[in-house]
Order: structure tokens, then sequence, then C-alpha cells
């Protein structure tokens, strides 16, 4: 039985993912994390982001062949194939500072995610407590 | 767009420059630093991007590199190592006592 991933539409199949697999490489550039620069009288103010992105694709294809058909006259072996392919990917994105550009000169703010930082240090006291709470348990 | 890379066969992390800009008197050219994983043969990749630090040439010719600081990364490292010597603290003192 010959294999169907020799077959020119699994070839094209995989090369339609290595392309969108190298596209979406190529999106790391300077561009992705800093942002149009906006004007405001005299000042200009350029936001910045730190952007994670990924992503995945798989492809898969099958092929088989059926019983005969007893009523059919030439005996034609039935056979199909089929192929299918899926990806999925996703985009975070977080601000980091921003570059305001104005007469008296330039400076860097930066910007702190109250939200992150206040889960992070729950989480982080959390644990402390359950680790604290094991601890001062007495042991039988 | 200039850029430095290290790179092996599904690891690279590269620093690139962006377009300058021209803010009143000065000219800023971003920089951004990106970690690019993508194997080779596996239909999976990851790209992660983050500005690293902004020049600034004054029209007197001066030059000054300023980074861009991720105050909220600091930050959770922080809580991280902080979390971790506490823990460490607790288990050593629990030890102690438990003699």
């Amino acid at each position: 039985m010959p294999t169907k991933k020799s077959s020119p539409e699994y070839s094209q199949v995989l090369d339609r993912v290595q392309q969108n697999m190298d596209r979406f490489l190529s999106s790391a550039h300077v561009d992705a994390v800093y942002g149009a620069p906006i004007a405001h009288e005299e000042t200009i103010i350029i936001p910045t982001a730190e952007v994670l992105s990924f992503a995945g694709f798989g492809v898969g294809g099958g092929y088989g062949n059926g019983p005969v058909n007893p009523d059919d006259p030439e005996g034609v072996v039935p056979e199909g194939e089929g192929f299918g392919g899926g990806g999925g990917g996703r985009v975070l994105s977080r601000p980091v500072a921003v570059i305001i550009a104005a007469p008296e000169g330039v400076r860097v703010e930066p910007v702190v995610d109250v939200t992150k930082i206040g889960l992070a240090a729950l989480t982080a006291a959390g644990f402390m407590f359950g680790m604290w709470m094991r601890m001062a348990r007495p042991r039988g | 767009m200039e850029s430095a890379a290290k790179q092996n066969d599904w690891v690279s992390v590269e620093t690139s420059a962006g377009k300058s800009i021209q803010a009143g008197g000065a000219t800023i050219t971003p920089f951004a630093t990106s970690l690019r994983i993508g194997p080779p043969n596996l239909p999976f990749g990851m790209v992660w991007n983050r500005p690293t630090s902004i020049l600034i040439q004054s029209v007197d010719g001066q030059e000054e590199v300023r980074q861009v600081p991720d105050i909220t990364r600091q930050v959770l490292w922080g809580l991280l190592g902080m979390t971790l010597v506490m823990a460490a603290l607790m288990w050593v003192i629990n030890r102690k006592n438990s003699q």
C-alpha cells in the first residue's frame, strides 16, 4: 500500500504549515513592542509593551480501502483518503513603559501592573502560610 | 533596521533597532530584544519581544542610552526570591526546633 504522505496534497499542506511558521517567527521585530508615537502639543508619547506569542500547527492524513462489493461485476476496490489540519496560538501583551519626549527632555516612565503584583503577592503569602501551618502541625 | 543576533538551530536571541523618531530637539532610536524558539521539524513556535533601551541623540551631538525598566517583572522576581528564602528559613527553623 503506497503511503499517501508522499502525495502532492500532503506536501502542499506541510509547505503551507511551514510558511505560516516562518511568517509567525518573523513577527519578532521592534515595531511589535514600540507603539506608534502619539503627539500631544509639543510632547510625543511612545508606548512600549512586552509581547509574548506562541503558535502550533498540526496536520494529519489517512488512506484506506474497503472490501470489494460482491454486487460489483468489475470488482473495484473502494478506497479513500483524507487530510486535515489545524492550528492555534495566542498573543499576550503587557505594557512595560511609556517614553515621553517633551521640550524639557526625554524620560522613560515605567508602567506598573498592580493587579499582577497583588495576585503574585497573595499567592506567595498563601504558599508561606500553608507551609507554616504544615510545619506547625504536631507530628504523630 | 539593524540587528545583532545569537542563534542556533531552534533558539535565537536578537536585538534590533527600530526607526528613529524625531521628538523635539532629540532623535530617539528604540531597541528591542526578541527570543525566538522554533524547532526546525516541529510545527511549534514562540516569540518573546520586549523593549530594552532607547538611544537619545540630541542636536548638539550628545548620545545617551536609557534602559526601559520593567518594574512589574522585577517585583515579581523579587517576590519569588523572597518566597523561596522565607520557605527555606521556615524549613531550617522548623528542623532546628524539632531536634
